[in-house]
């Protein structure tokens, strides 16, 4: 994990050390943004980390990732009960972080839909339920899905939030009910908006093939490093914000020191187009792989964020910039194996 | 005849649009309630001019409602928690207001043309300010009641605009006057003055409304429906008055001497802008305060019921 630059992995250490000696416990810690959470926080720690999640550790990842002493339980955060239960082998007070999700590309309002948006809300409300006043802080990892309908040239924080597709819905359900919590029971929350979040293990950790055949960057890495053609659509000139999930975790650390209150834009703050993210993907694999353009299909979309908010009131600024972000997550696909 | 459904039937604007649909025939009117003993007693008193079905909006609702072909739907139907009950009542708005909405949207599927979605005032960030609250303020709802609705809003547009369906969303103020069951302001405060109570004040009384008479709202629903309003419109009285003014009002109309007792504290004014909704819409809530007042009296003193006249 070279390639990430060094001030960027001392930041995560120096921000988990002022955090060690607080208690944390966070939902989702085998998907790959929480494995990245996981990891920094882990980079110091007194008080312990426990890990609530539905899916085991994948046996193929845990003898690549750090030596871990978070404690781990497997719970289905939706079952009320079973969150109850677990309740009483947690600390006192504790920091939350809910980073567990179910992802989704669904657009349409059907039964499968209703489905997810339960999850989405069954998940936060055991959580209350069962947690209530032991949240001394917590921080919800939201989506740019919130929004929707891309209009102005740059989103910030204060634009209206009309989400398109079912994971956003999703998202705005978990952002309400954890913003009714955190009044109801006293306790400040953060609600980071992530971008189009990258990094290392994100080829394995999708639960399903297509899930993880879907995600353009690894699907880009893979074909580099087979020196086969990147094939884009639309001339590749769409425009997409990728944060590296060791900025996310950055602000993650940072929104819990400061007990931060509200939503966060947290992107790279730098649009850049996909043809340049697969120019890269190329110089991350010292490849000689062709970027074929092919004519465009729909729509084309482009995406800007403000990240003026985070670096304000969280002192957040990405410190991994593209080529090194993908140059680590090249290297650990080698490492780990390309599984798709 | 077209085929509308109309969701929460049995509530207080919800029985009072289906009156007025009944009135004007031009639908052949579907009414949906959440109990068996609520949609026993809609059969009696519209006697059978409406189909009337019992279901739980967040279950899986009946063939009566998947199967048929609603031209329009007005979505009435919601969970309405006070604030103070926020903590216990999160997973019932969560399962009326929002998977509700969903499973009838679902339900719906692409045959609907026209759904009006009865919104709230609760979805605006409501910041202490002067002005009124128009369409385009910020949407923040302080509380997971508003919150719920303005998801519930979020979903209509998303489905309509994938079906092509037209929506319109209305943002009522608090509706009032004959009907009105739930424990707010303006109920309690009758029930003192029917009692020769004083009725208490808080912020002086200074605070500033524009409840809706109920009958006006049901209008606006009809309204819309007639001449295919699309869009957000605040549904709110024409008078603007202060809760001081309402307090009288009441004391007044019940003629039993109550006294309105103004103590101090803070106030703040919560009024819709009605210009777009006047304007663009067409819609004038213009029942004077004194005229709902009465109205709201006459129903509250009397046995007659409310469907009587149906």
């Amino acid at each position: 994990m070279a390639a990430v630059p060094h001030d960027a992995r001392s930041t995560l250490s120096q921000l988990a050390g002022e955090l060690a000696a607080v208690p944390i416990v966070l939902t989702g810690g085998t998907g790959f943004v929480g494995l990245a959470l996981v990891d920094a926080v882990m980079r110091a720690r007194s008080a312990p980390l426990h890990v609530l999640d539905l899916h085991p550790q994948k046996p193929e990842l845990a003898r690549h990732l750090p030596r871990q002493e978070a404690h781990f339980h497997r719970v289905d955060l939706t079952d009320r009960a079973a969150v109850s239960e677990l309740a009483r082998y947690l600390p006192e007070r504790f920091a939350l972080v809910h980073a567990a999700s179910l992802v989704s590309t669904r657009s349409q309002l059907d039964q499968g839909a209703i489905r997810e948006l339960d999850v989405s809300a069954a998940m936060v409300l055991s959580l209350l339920d069962a947690f209530g006043s032991r949240i001394a802080a917590a921080c919800f990892m939201s989506s740019i899905e919130v929004y929707g309908k891309l209009d102005p040239p740059a989103i910030d924080e204060r634009c209206p939030t009309e989400p398109t597709r079912i994971y956003g819905v999703g998202k705005l359900i978990a952002e309400a009910l954890f913003e009714s919590g955190a009044r109801t029971l006293g306790f400040p929350i953060s609600m980071l908006r992530l971008s189009h979040v990258y990094g290392r293990f994100e080829h394995i950790t999708s639960p399903t093939h297509e899930m993880r055949a879907g995600r353009a960057i690894p699907s880009f890495l893979r074909n580099a490093m087979h020196d086969r053609p990147i094939v884009l659509n639309g001339g590749g000139e769409d425009l997409r914000d990728y944060v590296h999930v060791d900025d996310v975790a950055q602000a993650m650390l940072r929104a819990l020191l400061r007990a931060s209150r509200g939503a966060y834009l947290i992107a790279s703050g730098h649009s850049v187009s996909m043809r340049e993210v697969a120019e890269s993907c190329v110089r991350a694999c010292e490849s000689q792989s062709a970027i074929q353009l092919q004519p465009r299909k729909g729509e084309r979309v482009d995406y800007a964020f403000s990240i003026d908010k985070a670096r304000r009131e969280l002192e957040y600024a990405p410190l991994v910039s593209l080529d090194a972000g993908l140059a680590d997550e090249a290297q650990v696909m080698k490492q780990v194996g390309l599984h798709v | 005849m077209s085929e509308l459904l109309l969701t929460g039937a049995s509530g207080h604007l919800g029985s009072a649009v289906l009156k007025k649909l009944l009135h004007a025939g031009r639908y052949e009117v579907t009414a949906l309630v959440h109990s068996a003993t609520s949609a026993e007693r809609l059969r009696k008193l519209t006697g059978g001019a409406a189909r009337v079905v019992a279901a739980d909006l967040a279950s899986e609702l009946p063939a009566a409602i998947r199967e048929a072909n609603f031209a329009a739907v007005v979505h009435s139907g919601a969970y309405v928690a006070k604030v103070a009950d926020e903590d216990r009542a999160r997973a019932q708005l969560y399962a009326t207001n929002v998977r509700g909405t969903a499973n009838l949207l679902a339900a719906l599927g692409a045959r609907t043309e026209h759904v009006v979605y009865i919104s709230s005032l609760a979805v605006y960030a409501q910041a202490a300010s002067d002005r009124a609250i128009s369409e385009s303020a910020d949407c923040e709802p302080p509380t997971f009641y508003g919150a719920s609705k303005l998801i519930g809003e979020r979903m209509a547009q998303m489905h309509c605009d994938a079906v092509g369906a037209g929506l319109t969303i209305l943002r009522t103020h608090s509706v009032y006057g004959p009907g009105e069951t739930q424990a707010r302001a303006l109920p309690t405060f009758f029930k003192h003055a029917l009692d020769g109570e004083p009725i208490y004040l808080s912020g002086m009384g200074r605070a500033k409304r524009n409840y809706v008479f109920v009958s006006d709202a049901a209008d606006a629903v009809l309204h819309c429906l007639a001449a295919r309003k699309l869009g957000v419109a605040n549904v709110a009285g024409e008078q603007v008055f202060s809760l001081a003014e309402l307090a009288h009002e009441v004391a007044g109309a019940c003629g039993r001497g109550s006294a309105v007792c103004q103590l101090p504290g803070s106030s703040r004014d919560l009024v819709l802008d009605t210009t777009h909704a006047r304007e663009a819409f067409g819609i004038a809530c213009t029942t004077s305060l004194a005229q709902g007042i009465a109205a709201q009296r006459d129903w509250l003193t009397s046995e007659r019921d409310f469907y009587e006249l149906l």
